[in-house]
């Protein structure tokens, strides 16, 4: 008995250390092939083709990126367009998307080649393979008819340049200035056909009428006294000047004018005083009042 | 504290000054266009400089291959061919295909093999371009039957042409240095 114990030994420590290799491997999960797509569908010249392969592999196990196909020629038929991965725990995902320029006058069918895919993990994993995918093509040109009745498709015409954006683009902004446009003008009073003209610009018309009057002095006077009391909404006295300033700031700047006008005006009417420059002095007041005016908001 | 009436005229003012710019440059933009579409419409009339709209070159380019001057059609397509537009490349580079093709179509038609070369050469063309115009549009249905016409017409493989040496084993002979002297 003895004598076997040595042999005996040696036997179940093999069996043992294999058993752990074999463990060892199972934990390694090599990476598998598992399926890619069967195209059943039939291809003709300049298709896209999506091949999608779909590997298994155990945790941590993953495709290394340069065993993938570079984008580019593949053969003097297929091109590959495009390679995109999807990796999880438990399988990897890889989308190739080829283009195919397969010449031929009737049905045939083409194989893509093979891949051989290269996976890297903690236990190593073999190189995975895909088979070949064989492709259904058939011609566009029907195949009976001879290459020289073949008309060849024509050239592509000249296309006009779309003018529609910079036409909306130059409505709308003419829109846009001629509304801020018509909105100054309406400020100022050079609206006629809206509500009028504002007070001094009237005033300014009805004082190059009062010009060939007897005495335009007087009627200079009335006519600036009328447009001062419209612009306030009241009646305007010397003394009141400042609470006029006070709401119409605008005026602020013709303050000196003003209360020249205003002793003017006391000249005028109860001083007898003699017209002499009032006119002048009264249209040149108006003119500038135009100018600060605005319509009340 | 802001006047609200003279912020009003402030706004309305900023508005007119923009609105009037903004007018100027469509307008601009717009002759611009309108020039364009003219020399589109019109082609023949159109002078080539450094700086015309690509369209307008190949509306050109379109005009002289219909006067039969396909070479200078191709020469201004090739002008185009680096557009930042990849629509408008596919449509130069199908063009392009399409003229290669036709040309080759209508030598292999009337001279066949004669023309092996020529034939080879242009067919090459036009399947680098109508294949570069399907990269670009995959979609591109008369560029795929161009294409596939261009497969068909393309010429077989020339086979190598034999030896053309008529010599014979004596002749061979005749060629090798002897040993001066009629030696051993």
């Amino acid at each position: 008995m003895r004598k076997f114990a040595l042999p005996l030994a040696i036997i179940l420590s093999t069996a043992a250390a294999f058993a752990l290799l074999m463990n060892a491997n199972d934990a390694a999960a090599p990476a598998r092939f598992e399926s890619q797509d069967d195209h059943a569908a039939t291809h003709t010249m300049g298709d896209l083709i999506v091949r999608d392969v779909l590997v298994s592999t155990g945790p941590g196990v993953r495709i290394d990126p340069a065993s993938l196909p570079a984008p580019g020629a593949l053969s003097d038929w297929a091109e590959i367009r495009k390679v995109e991965t999807d990796s999880n725990e438990e399988q990897t995902r890889i989308r190739f998307t080829y283009q195919v320029f397969y010449g031929l006058r009737g049905p045939e069918t083409a194989e893509l080649p093979p891949l051989r895919l290269r996976f890297e993990g903690a236990g190593g994993a073999p190189d995975v393979e895909a088979p070949a995918l064989p492709v259904s093509f058939m011609p566009l040109i029907p195949p009976g008819i001879p290459d020289e009745k073949v008309a060849v498709r024509p050239l592509r015409p000249a296309e006009t340049l779309p003018i529609s954006p910079y036409g909306k683009w130059l409505a709308l902004s003419l829109i846009a200035a001629g509304a801020g446009l018509l909105y100054l003008l309406w400020m100022r009073g050079l609206l006629p056909m809206f509500a009028g003209p504002l007070p001094f610009r009237r005033a300014c018309r009805d004082l190059q009428r009062a010009a060939s009057q007897p005495s335009p002095g007087q009627a200079a006077c009335l006519i600036l006294h009328r447009a001062l009391n419209e612009t306030a909404g009241e009646a305007i006295f010397g003394n009141g000047l400042e609470s006029f300033l006070g709401r119409h700031p605008q005026f602020a700047g013709i303050r000196g004018e003003l209360d020249e006008f205003f002793a003017l005006s006391r000249r005028v009417f109860f001083a007898e005083d003699a017209d002499g420059d009032a006119y002048a002095h009264c249209l040149k007041l108006a003119r500038r009042a135009r100018l600060l005016e605005r319509r009340p908001s | 504290m802001v006047n609200p009436a003279k912020l009003r005229e402030t706004i309305a003012a900023g508005i007119l000054i923009l609105g009037s710019a903004a007018a100027a440059y469509s307008g601009y933009r717009l002759i611009g266009v309108l020039s364009v579409n003219a020399a589109i419409q019109d082609p023949s009339e159109a002078s080539l400089e450094e700086d015309t709209a690509p369209e307008a070159v190949f509306a050109k380019a379109l005009a002289f291959d219909r006067e039969g001057d396909y070479q200078e059609a191709l020469r201004l397509y090739h002008t185009l061919q680096n557009q930042a537009d990849p629509a408008f490349r596919e449509r130069v580079r199908y063009n392009m295909g399409t003229i290669y093709l036709r040309e080759a179509a209508s030598l292999w038609n009337a001279r066949g093999v004669l023309e092996y070369t020529r034939v080879n050469a242009l067919v090459a063309m036009a399947k680098e371009n109508l294949k570069e115009a399907l990269r670009l549009n995959p979609a591109d249905q008369d560029a795929r039957f161009n294409l596939e016409y261009a497969f068909r017409i393309t010429p077989p493989p020339k086979e190598k042409e034999k030896a053309n040496w008529q010599g014979t084993k004596s002749s061979v002979f005749s060629t090798l240095p002897g040993i001066p002297g009629g030696g051993p």
